[in-house]
This record gives C-alpha cells, sequence and structure tokens, in this order.
C-alpha cells in the first residue's frame, strides 16, 4: 500500500468503523479553552497530530501526545502501542518508564514497537487501529507525532 | 531386536558417494538435470595436500579412467587430457548435504545429517505411507538422481547398519532376518575408522566384517582399540544409537500434497489454514494450545522454504495461524521463491504449551485484552519478536538498569506497579526519554560543585533558568557492570531553560575527583533525558 494511501485509510477509519465509537463522549482535557477548541473535547475515533514548533521541543510534543494518551486510558481500559521508527530512539532517546510512570502514563499498559520504515509504521499503525478498536495507539514518525485515538 | 524396543526401528540412509562432483555439476547444468551424459567428460575434485595437488573426489566417467581420490592432478591429467578439475570446496559440500537433509523430511520429521556425504532418516513407522520400505527407499534414491544426485539408498535396523550398506554400495532393504547373512560380508572400510585402524586390519587379513567379529574380543580391543569394537558393534546393530534430528520432533503435524505444483501465495496460506484446522482438532484432543507452528514447502527440484510463527498465548483458531502466516509471508525481506511450484506443504507444530498451564488470569482476559494478545503476536510476527516490547521495571538505582525492554509476545505484563519517585506537588524526578548511552553536553557551571549554568547539547546553546539537584547516584558496583567505561558517581541536576524545556542532566565523577586526577581539568558532563 502506498503511504498516502495509508493515512487515508488511517483517516477513513474513524467514522467508518463502528467499534471505534467516534460518538463516544469527547473527555474533557481539563484546560479551560482547549476543550471549546476542540469542540468540546478530545474526539474519539480520530487521527490526531502533534507537531512541535522546533525539533528542540519533540520531548513536549511527545509529553503532550502522551498526555492526551493518559486522559483516554484514565476514562477507558487496554493498552498504549506506542509506534516509533528505529531512528527516533537515535534521534530523541528511548521511552523511560519510570518517569512515564510518573507522568501518569501506566507502563505496564505501554507495548513499544520499533519498525524501521514509516511505511511499515503506517501499516502497523492501521492495523493496530482496526484491531483494537479500544486502545490508543501513538506513532513516532521523524520528527512528527501523530496521536489515534 | 534389541531388548528394550518393542518394536522394529527401521532407518534409511541415502549416501551420495559423487556429492562434490555433482554439485558441480548441478551449478554448471543448472538445478534438476539428471546423471551424467554420455559424453561428459571426467570430472575430478582436487585440494592442495602438503603442496601437491591431489584428488579427493572422481566422477564416475572419472572412476572409469582409472582415477581416484589420492592421485596427484598432474598424475590425473596424463592419464586423462580431456579431464575437467575443480577446486574443492568442502564447505559448500556440507551445505548442499544439509539442504538435501532439510529436503529429507518430506518422508519423516526425523532426519539426520551424518558427513561427510550421507543422511539418515528415521522412518519407523513412516514408510508405509509411502507403499512401504521397498518403495520408499527406491522413491528416495530415484528423487534424489532426479536433483541430479548419484545416492545409494540403502534400509536396515539402525543408523549405523544402514550407512555401512550404503557405504559398501549395497543399496536396497535389509530385513532382519537377513541381518546374520548380509553384515558379515561386508568390507572392513564401513566400519570409517582412521587410516592406522584401517592399515592394521587390513595387515592382519580382516577384510570383512565377519572375519573381524570372530576374533577375540579382548585382543581386538587391545590392538585396533575399543573405538573400533563400537564400530563394530554399532554396525551390527547390538546397540541403541542415539539420533540427532536436524529438526526437533513435532508435537504433532499435517501435511498436503500438489498434484500440480502451487506457486501462489495465496493458495499456500489457503492451505495453511486448512492443515491449522486439520491440527485443531488434534490439539484440542491433547489439551494443548500455544504452540510454534512451522510450515515447511517443499520445491520438486529439492529446495525447501521454512516459515515459523509463534503464538504468545493459547490459540488452536486456524485462522488465526493463517493470519500469522500472512504477516510472516508480507514481512519477508527475500520474497518466497516458489521456483516452478511447491509439490509439498506440511505444517509442523514444535513446541506446545498445556492449556491448564496458561496464565490463570487467562480465562478472565476480556475481549480488549484478547485483541491486544492478537495484536502483539501479528506485529511480532511481521517486525520480530525484539521490535514489540514491554517494559520491566528492574530494581536499580543506576537510572540505565532501572527498565528492560523485553518481548512482548514472551511477558505478560508486569503486575507490580512502578515505583514513583516523585514527591507530592513535585515535578516529575525522571525523565519521559533516556539517552543510552548518555549524550556528552560543554557545560559551565558557576559553583563547582553547583548545577551548570549554560550547557550546549547538539549544537544548542541553553541558558539555565532553574536548575534543581543534585541527586547522587553511586554505581552498582557490585552488580559487576561490564560496560566498557568504568562507571563513576554521578550527581544528577534536573534543569529548565530560558523556554521552559526541561533536561536530566549529570556530572561524571566526584567533583574534587575530577578536578584533583587531572590537575584541574573540568568535569565532564552530560544529558541523559529529556522531560515531557
Amino acid at each position: 500500500m502506498d503511504i498516502s494511501d495509508t493515512i487515508a485509510a488511517l483517516r477513513r477509519l474513524a467514522p467508518a468503523s463502528a467499534v471505534l465509537a467516534p460518538d463516544a463522549a469527547a473527555p474533557s482535557l481539563g484546560v479551560e479553552g482547549l476543550d471549546d477548541a476542540l469542540g468540546g473535547g478530545l474526539r474519539m475515533g480520530a487521527l490526531h497530530e502533534v507537531y512541535a514548533a522546533e525539533p528542540m521541543d519533540a520531548a513536549a510534543a511527545a509529553g503532550f501526545a502522551l498526555g492526551l494518551a493518559s486522559v483516554l486510558m484514565r476514562t477507558r481500559g487496554g493498552a498504549l502501542f506506542w509506534l516509533r521508527q528505529t531512528m527516533a530512539e537515535r534521534e530523541f532517546g528511548r521511552p523511560y518508564a519510570p518517569g512515564l510512570a510518573e507522568a501518569g502514563v501506566d507502563p505496564r499498559r505501554l507495548v513499544v514497537v520499533q519498525v524501521r520504515r514509516t511505511d511499515e509504521m503506517l501499516d502497523a499503525a492501521l492495523q493496530a487501529a482496526r484491531a483494537l478498536g479500544g486502545g490508543v495507539v501513538l506513532m513516532e514518525p521523524g520528527a512528527r507525532r501523530r496521536i489515534w485515538t | 531386536m534389541h531388548a528394550s524396543s518393542d518394536r522394529i526401528r527401521r532407518h534409511l540412509a541415502l549416501r551420495l558417494p559423487f556429492l562434490p562432483t555433482d554439485r558441480l555439476r548441478r551449478l554448471m547444468a543448472g538445478r534438476s538435470r539428471a546423471g551424467v551424459g554420455p559424453g561428459d567428460p571426467p570430472h575430478v575434485v582436487f585440494a592442495n595436500d602438503r603442496g601437491a595437488l591431489r584428488l579427493t573426489a572422481a566422477d564416475p566417467a572419472a572412476l572409469a579412467h582409472g582415477l581416484a581420490p589420492g592421485m596427484t592432478l598432474a598424475d590425473a591429467r596424463s592419464r586423462a587430457p580431456e579431464l575437467m578439475a575443480s577446486e574443492a570446496n568442502p564447505a559448500a559440500d556440507a551445505r548442499l548435504l544439509g539442504d538435501v537433509a532439510l529436503w529429507c523430511l518430506r518422508w519423516t520429521p526425523l532426519v539426520a545429517v551424518a558427513p561427510p556425504d550421507c543422511v539418515v532418516l528415521d522412518v519407523t513407522g513412516a514408510s508405509h505411507l509411502f507403499g512401504g520400505d521397498e518403495r520408499l527407499t527406491q522413491a528416495a534414491g530415484l528423487a534424489l538422481a532426479r536433483q541430479g544426485l548419484h545416492a545409494v539408498a540403502a534400509l536396515a535396523r539402525t543408523p549405523s547398519m544402514a550407512r555401512a550398506l550404503a557405504a559398501a554400495g549395497v543399496g536396497g532393504v535389509l530385513t532382519p532376518a537377513r541381518e546374520a547373512e548380509v553384515l558379515p560380508r561386508l568390507p572392513a572400510a564401513v566400519l570409517e575408522l582412521d587410516a592406522d585402524r584401517t592399515r592394521l586390519l587390513e595387515r592382519l587379513g580382516l577384510a570383512t566384517l565377519g572375519l573381524i567379529d570372530a576374533q577375540d574380543r579382548g585382543a581386538l580391543a587391545a590392538r585396533a582399540g575399543r573405538a573400533a569394537l563400537d564400530r563394530l558393534d554399532a554396525v551390527m546393530g547390538r546397540v541403541e544409537e542415539p539420533f540427532h534430528s536436524i529438526a526437533p520432533l513435532p508435537e504433532c503435524l499435517a501435511e498436503r500434497t500438489f498434484a500440480h505444483p502451487v506457486t501462489e501465495e495465496a493458495a499456500l496460506l489457503k492451505t495453511i489454514g486448512r492443515l491449522a484446522g486439520d491440527l485443531a482438532e488434534v490439539l484440542e484432543s491433547r489439551a494443548r494450545a500455544r504452540a510454534r507452528y512451522e510450515a515447511q514447502m517443499f520445491r520438486a527440484d529439492g529446495a525447501v522454504r521454512r516459515l515459523a510463527v509463534e503464538t504468545g498465548r493459547p490459540t488452536r483458531d486456524p485462522s488465526i495461524v493463517e493470519r500469522l502466516f500472512r504477516e510472516r509471508l508480507a514481512g519477508l525481506a527475500d520474497p518466497l521463491d516458489p521456483g516452478f511450484g511447491f509439490d509439498l506443504l506440511r505444517l509442523v507444530v514444535t513446541r506446545t504449551e498445556r492449556f491448564d498451564d496458561a496464565p490463570p488470569d487467562f480465562a478472565h482476559r476480556g475481549a480488549q485484552a484478547e485483541a491486544e494478545a492478537r495484536l502483539i503476536d501479528a506485529l511480532s510476527t511481521r517486525h520480530g519478536a525484539g521490535a514489540v516490547l514491554r517494559a520491566m521495571p528492574v530494581d536499580a538505582h543506576w537510572p540505565e538498569r532501572a527498565q528492560e525492554m523485553l518481548p512482548a509476545q514472551q511477558i505478560a505484563a508486569s503486575l507490580e506497579a512502578w515505583p514513583v519517585l516523585r514527591a507530592a506537588g513535585e515535578p516529575p524526578a525522571r525523565p519521559i526519554r533516556l539517552f543510552d548511552p548518555p549524550e556528552p553536553v560543554e557545560a559551565l557551571a558557576e559553583v563547582p560543585d553547583g548545577p551548570p549554568a549554560r550547557f550546549r547539547w547538539r549544537r544548542v546553546l541553553h541558558d539555565v533558568a532553574r536548575a534543581e539537584g543534585p541527586e547522587r547516584i553511586a554505581p552498582e558496583w557490585w552488580r559487576g557492570d561490564i560496560r566498557a567505561r568504568p562507571a563513576s558517581t554521578r550527581d544528577y541536576f534536573r534543569v529548565e531553560d530560558g523556554r521552559g524545556r526541561r533536561f536530566w542532566l549529570f556530572r561524571e565523577g566526584l567533583y574534587d575527583d575530577a578536578a584533583g586526577a587531572d590537575g584541574g581539568s573540568s568535569p565532564r558532563w552530560f544529558l541523559h533525558g529529556v522531560f515531557a
């Protein structure tokens, strides 16, 4: 599958799939203004993209994405699948469970998946989103970061 | 018959007496070409033996010209000027023998390699599937001949007996009733003793096994060694021999032969699904479930493709097995080369776990957990078990050691909660991402043992606005860390730059040590992690 097709499929998946429950109540982020800007909270069954303004802010962007993930994980069970390209390890460091635990993400629910290429990561994300229904999938390609709920 | 076995074991030895020359001819002519053409020149293989080029193997045409292994190459050329000579490649010969052994798995799951030129199949209870001992022996010899390999196929009770028969060039089936008649007539060479012992037996005039066997055992052991007696007993079938198969004994297997060789992946996967369905019934009756499945695909020309998938938790669902193989095929770096097609597909279960050995929480896990486990299986199959990981806590202070990443397929999530160092109302004490190894930074501290005032990481200068620390972490010398650099005590600081980014930095070594030892050189700083 072409990369753009995969991305398109990921975007289409949300409204098409009933198990993803796009109508489920959108959890509030607890920040005034932010919920309104997002149309009443974090939308479920959607692909959220998080960008860092500068490369140095990549950690903050990851932290934000993890924060969104932890909001979702608080309201429902299931695992967090964190898909990363192997190059991200060198670039951004490896996920560090002791710190994640303190940041509110339970490492026991974390599964880290390392793939080499971007298209492999997108394929894996599509597969994970289809398979899980619930759960949270986090993608970490190069400098961009996407979150799928 | 040996007293301890209640049924007669049967072993088929396939000896490839012309393996080196057959291999080269196949290389030159392409696979699948049969035998030697009548017009082919004699072909020999040579190697450098202490400065002289000597023949190590000769094909049938060369033998007919009177050439034999051991002769010098110059001598051989003078006798047969049209001679084709190639350099010996024992490693390639051994590889081919291994490939042949693999392909022989199509007849029985138990196959052993007997270097340099023999494979042995344990066909106990298997030969009736191929029309009996005689038919199987013939079919095996023919199948190898079709691949361009001369073969002597001999079937007998024990592996050594079958090998001895094949080594003597006696093909066919030896029934236990005729052992006493045939075995004593075999030449002493079939014992495959070293050169000295072979010469000794020759000098003693002991040319056949019968003559050797008639000797006084004590005297024989004294002169030819215990090893010679052991070999004799093995060939005569007096001892129970171990059998080292190239593949583990399967728990169960199912297979399907195709009248028309199959090339399409879709058809192969469908067949795998069907075979998995057959196996599911067997597994059901044995109350076993978790498994390592291996698909063995045999090509008519002697090539074998093997693919294995593992399930991280019990399953007998054929559709899951089929899906895992689909992932495995999609993840192959080299495509599955079907050539002219596979004529036999076998699905083997090599390791199973009793269903009741499954973790106790298994039965109570919800559909969500089930879906996650399936996803982990699928991703592990596609990207490798080492790419799908869970973090497990390790009771260690040294930051790099505090977590261990392990394949998610092999371990369940830990039941123990992770320790949280963060004090109430405080920012996190540990970063969300760790660099391993830590990245060196240039840092400038205002106070010798205080936090850095500014530091440069990846060519960007950061002014430290706030800092917290130090937190001193001493190396865990009692663990015998084998890392190349001897670890020294670290002073960690949590720092925040002017734009709110937070970093985890440490100074290596006690400040006094660093200053004292190197005559006042500045201590080394590292960035170990980043906070969200």
